[in-house]
């Protein structure tokens, strides 16, 4: 049939999408096990010569990674917790409960969300240092929400108004409280999408950088962006090292894949399309 | 719809407050609007007072000038360079990424086996950071020992290693580059869900006409994606134009300006040349363009609701 000959086209197709699109990451990976010297052989080796470690534990030892990750980490469990969880039941309010107002919120999250945060980095960084917070990650902390909570609210409103509401109503004619409609019967359904919003969140500030570039200036409170692009300083760049940091800064991503790929697709679907 | 019972059952869908409710919403909802809310208006206002400011630093406000900060941008060369640059990539990469994402998402759309790994596969270059991403690439462009130019030497496309990151025209065909890899999987994915939510009653209706699989692409398959394909357009370019990792990562602005964009350029008057009401000046610059762009994704958000 004709049908089963043209399917090879779109085989081929997929094929060269998949390796356009997975090679960058197969290079940074491969790079990271070379040695020095082979990394910058004339005709670059495909797949490593030596399997080597030691751009791994230099990343470490010579170039301080270690605490960059301490911080990166620190930055995004905690904002991405917090967020997820104030997002959910503002939220759920939102869509739930009736009160003047509401609709101008929603709009002005959804707004928030549009407006990138790269335009008001600057007078961030004025009125954070003048309230006081210290030259730490606390700044981002206590600052990175609200670039994430915008995102998360309107992901989460999109969700509710397609949730049925007929379970909650029939909890509340049984003499339930608000409380336990929320924790009992909407959280355990509205799971998928948390998980798929923290793990949106968490990329997020991982990945920032232009806030914490402004923000943050003593080196021990760096975060992975900012130890990985100092090491871009110099004109020889130890790319060994540098494609192992990146390899690490990558591993969050790497192992939520694996575990979990579905919510975060599913998480942008539901973001970006209605219906 | 379920078949509802004689007997009255008030209504939840909008509840009235009951002393619970208020609760959630006093220590919950409206301390996360004002902080929201709060936080980003007392940053618009400050910035649009002290971009009015000349000299200022972060030790203190400069003298009031009025509008000049926006009216010497306008005889600001490289505040000219920046502009062009930023409508010559928002508009490189939105639409490869269209086409290569609308391409995508056929292909994923198509009855082949091993879909779901198919899919979170390519889903990765938009999944990874963008700092891993662009550190790879700049890597991958290297003028020594980068693997971009062994590639096209050993296909014959040239004869030499080039500079990719060192001219202007291949410093901005560079970071387009990257910016469309990291970017199509974005349109794919979302193009695919709306492909999938066609329903198939209009394809095989199509067929009994007499229709070719071409003309029912035209005329079933892409009327039914327009809105979610503007909207997502929308967004990226909104995205694009606020880019700052990517561009600073890969080339800090340059060469001679060539691949500055707003942020980037903002950063380096504010900070390294410690004017910050010009800096200010140029972030704010752009906020009528995104007017206009949030009001259409407005729009589109909720026209695509009904």
């Amino acid at each position: 049939m004709l049908k089963n000959r043209k399917i090879y086209i779109w085989y081929l197709i997929l094929a060269f999408y998949l390796i356009v699109a997975l090679f960058p990451v197969y290079w940074m990976l491969l790079t990271s096990f070379k040695s020095f010297r082979e990394v910058y052989l004339p005709i670059p080796s495909f797949f490593p010569k030596s399997f080597e470690w030691i751009n791994y534990i230099n990343i470490f030892t010579k170039y301080g990674f270690g605490e960059a990750l301490k911080n990166s980490i620190l930055v995004s469990l905690i904002v991405a917790t917090i967020s997820t969880f104030v997002s959910f039941l503002s939220a759920y309010s939102i869509t739930r409960l009736r009160f003047p107002l509401r609709k101008q919120i929603s709009y002005g999250m959804i707004i928030t969300y549009l407006i990138p945060s790269t335009i008001l980095f600057i007078p961030m960084y004025i009125i954070v240092s003048k309230v006081g917070i210290g030259d730490n990650i606390w700044r981002l902390i206590a600052i990175y929400p609200t670039i994430v909570i915008p995102y998360a609210v309107w992901v989460m409103i999109s969700y509710f108004q397609t949730l049925q509401i007929d379970m909650e109503e029939a909890a509340r004619v049984d003499g339930a409280t608000r409380w336990q409609i929320i924790w009992k019967i909407v959280f355990p359904v509205t799971l998928p999408i948390i998980a798929s919003t923290f793990i949106f969140c968490f990329t997020l500030c991982w990945s920032e950088y232009i806030y914490a570039l402004v923000m943050i200036n003593t080196k021990s409170q760096h975060t992975l962006v900012l130890a990985l692009s100092n090491i871009v300083v110099a004109d020889i760049i130890p790319w060994g090292p540098l494609m192992a940091g990146a390899a690490i800064s990558a591993l969050p991503v790497m192992m939520i894949y694996l575990f979990a790929s579905k919510y975060i697709i599913g998480g942008l679907s539901l973001g970006s399309v209605k219906g | 719809m379920s078949v509802t019972p004689k007997i009255k059952v008030r209504k939840l869908k909008h509840s009235l407050l009951n002393k619970e409710d208020r609760n959630l919403l006093l220590f919950i909802l409206i301390p996360v609007v004002i902080y929201i809310f709060g936080v980003q208006g007392i940053n618009f206002l400050w910035a649009a007072i002290l971009s009015l400011t000349s000299e200022t630093t972060i030790r203190g406000i400069g003298d009031f000038i009025g509008f000049k900060n926006y009216i010497n941008l306008f005889k600001d060369s490289i505040y000219q360079e920046t502009m062009l640059f930023t409508l010559i990539y928002v508009i490189g990469t939105i639409i490869p990424k269209l086409l290569l994402g609308l391409l995508m998402a056929l292909t994923l759309n198509k009855p082949l086996k091993g879909q779901n790994i198919y899919r979170s596969l390519l889903f990765l270059p938009w999944a990874l950071p963008t700092f891993t991403s662009a550190l790879t690439w700049r890597w991958m462009f290297s003028d020594i020992g980068g693997v971009v130019n062994y590639l096209l030497m050993k296909v014959g496309f040239i004869d030499y290693p080039i500079g990719w990151l060192g001219t202007i025209t291949l410093a901005r065909i560079s970071v387009i580059t990257v910016n469309i890899w990291r970017g199509v999987p974005f349109f794919g994915i979302t193009i695919l869900a709306a492909l999938q939510s066609i329903s198939n009653n209009l394809y095989e209706a199509a067929e009994i006409d007499g229709a070719t699989e071409w003309k029912s692409f035209w005329y079933i398959t892409l009327p039914s994606i327009k809105s979610v394909v503007i909207l997502v357009s929308i967004v990226s370019a909104i995205w694009t134009i606020g880019d700052f990792s990517l561009i600073w990562l890969m080339t800090r602005g340059g060469p001679i300006n060539a691949t500055h964009v707003f942020s980037t350029y903002s950063y380096i008057e504010a900070f390294h040349n410690l004017n910050i009401g010009k800096g200010i000046a140029i972030n704010l610059s752009i906020v009528p363009f995104l007017i206009v762009f949030i009001t259409l994704s407005m729009r589109y958000i909720f026209s695509s609701e009904n």
